[in-house]
């Protein structure tokens, strides 16, 4: 399982799409930490406002996309996170498919243990892709800003004693922002293996790809407009709400468990075991 | 082989710089901490602070003590409705300005709630004050008794919190950023049963 593990791994990071995932996270991060600056910085001494007394620091949460509310970025993140999440590996499931490898090694290799490597690649990689924007930015943010905790009476923060880790964010930032790329990483993850659930069902590569990104957006808008759904505090469950460090709704541990397991067994069986009884793939 | 020992040096040292980099931002731009007692005088940027009493109500007892209040349009309109979701945070502190010219300018106005083990100065309650002059004598010139009032609301405070406000370290800053100043005012009375 191991030389197999390492076959995918190089065929993921040799792949085309995994030079996309790279430009196109990197580009996000840096024009996220580019407009990040301009307004915390530069526009602030222009107005030489900058560092006066009573004013403090922006700190690294004020900078970073994920808590940054004066720019469109984490707005911006949280809606494509599912695009980054597949753009990696997903499309080469779709080719092997398509082209007839995956006959050819399923003839070679274990079946358990290759779809089971699948799985795993996709998900590894679906997490460095989803992350990989966040985790930039946050490196660029640190050059210029303290890695602090935000000071509470400065109000800046849109966590109150009410949100989920207050005292983490308050004390251990740094703790906190791990939390929730920890977060972010198995959502990507999930969200990468989301596409096992259509691959037999979808014959083009595009729509297969930008399927987990109609789920994320679907499920949104349902919960959030939904009378019904609002009155049964469904907006707990939703990944665009529960993913987002900003907590615009308290995050909610056992409705993320429950989540997070529901989709990686759903998505487990349709990537390993369904696939382990039939003839024809 | 030599180039692959290049290259991981180059790696290593744009690493440390990096690190030296974050390292003297972070040192550099965070903020000094102190924390005095109550009845100590605090000196701050432009006055010395002074807390002399700190008090908790329930809502019934706060308007039994200062019927003043109750004009307050404020209290009418927050305090009365929600009465057993309250309580009320009564400090009172001698302000001395600095420039004795100027008068006051500056006064304490946010109460900090800390853990005992994670935040010390995580803030809990809303700034919901109110500025009563107990004394117009001034004791000397620039001289100043403020009572600060404080709504301390359920809908701002985890029920855990609410319910175990006895447990909580309290401090007031009375100074800002770069050098934030705290009164420690230490634990107030048992709470449980009353109120909620």
């Amino acid at each position: 399982m191991k030389l197999l593990f390492k076959l995918e791994w190089k065929r993921a990071w040799h792949s085309r799409y995994s030079k996309w995932m790279l430009i196109i996270g990197l580009l996000f991060a840096v024009v996220a930490a580019g407009e990040s600056f301009r307004t915390h910085v530069i526009y602030q001494l222009q107005q030489g406002i900058y560092l006066i007394q009573g004013s403090g620091p922006n700190s690294i949460t004020q900078v970073w996309f994920g808590m940054d509310i004066s720019t469109m970025f984490n707005a911006l993140y949280m809606l494509l996170l599912p695009i980054l999440a597949v753009l990696p590996y997903a499309p080469l499931l779709y080719d092997d498919h398509a082209s007839g490898y995956l006959n050819q090694m399923l003839i070679r290799e274990d079946r358990r243990r290759y779809f089971m490597v699948r799985y795993l690649v996709n998900f590894i990689m679906g997490g460095i892709g989803a992350i990989l924007p966040s985790v930039v930015n946050l490196l660029i943010g640190a050059l210029y800003a303290p890695v602090i905790p935000q000071i509470p009476s400065e109000m800046q923060a849109p966590i109150s004693d009410l949100s989920f880790g207050a005292a983490l964010f308050y004390d251990r930032v740094v703790i906190y922002i791990l939390i929730y790329l920890v977060l972010d990483f198995v959502w990507g993850g999930l969200y990468a293996d989301l596409v096992f659930v259509f691959l037999d069902h979808v014959r083009n590569k595009y729509i297969l790809l930008a399927l987990p990104f109609v789920i994320h957006v679907v499920i949104y808008y349902v919960v959030v407009y939904s009378q019904t759904l609002g009155d049964l505090d469904m907006i707990s469950i939703i990944p665009y709400s529960f993913l987002n460090p900003m907590q615009w709704e308290v995050l909610k541990p056992l409705c993320v468990g429950g989540m997070t397991l529901l989709v990686f067994m759903i998505t487990v069986n349709e990537a390993v075991f369904r696939n382990l009884r039939r003839d024809v793939l | 082989m030599k180039k692959k020992i290049r290259m991981l040096a180059v790696i290593i040292a744009m690493m440390l710089l990096y690190v030296i980099r974050v390292a003297y931002v972070t040192e550099k731009y965070k903020p000094k901490k102190s924390i005095s007692n109550s009845g100590e005088i605090v000196e701050t940027v432009n006055a010395s602070i002074c807390l002399d009493r700190v008090e908790l109500y329930t809502p019934v007892e706060f308007f039994e003590q200062y019927p003043e209040c109750r004009d307050l349009d404020t209290y009418e309109n927050v305090m009365l409705p929600s009465m057993q979701s309250v309580y009320m945070l009564v400090c009172d502190i001698s302000a001395r300005s600095r420039n004795r010219e100027q008068g006051i300018d500056y006064s304490p106005y946010v109460i900090n709630m800390g853990y005992e083990f994670f935040a010390p100065d995580l803030f809990a309650t809303n700034s919901l004050t109110n500025e009563k002059d107990v004394s117009e004598e001034t004791m000397d010139e620039g001289t100043k008794k403020l009572r600060l009032v404080y709504c301390i609301q359920k809908g701002y405070l985890s029920e855990e919190h609410f319910r175990k406000l006895e447990d909580l370290e309290l401090t007031m800053q009375v100074q800002i950023y770069p050098e934030l100043k705290y009164i420690h005012i230490g634990r107030i009375r048992d709470l449980s049963g009353e109120g909620v």
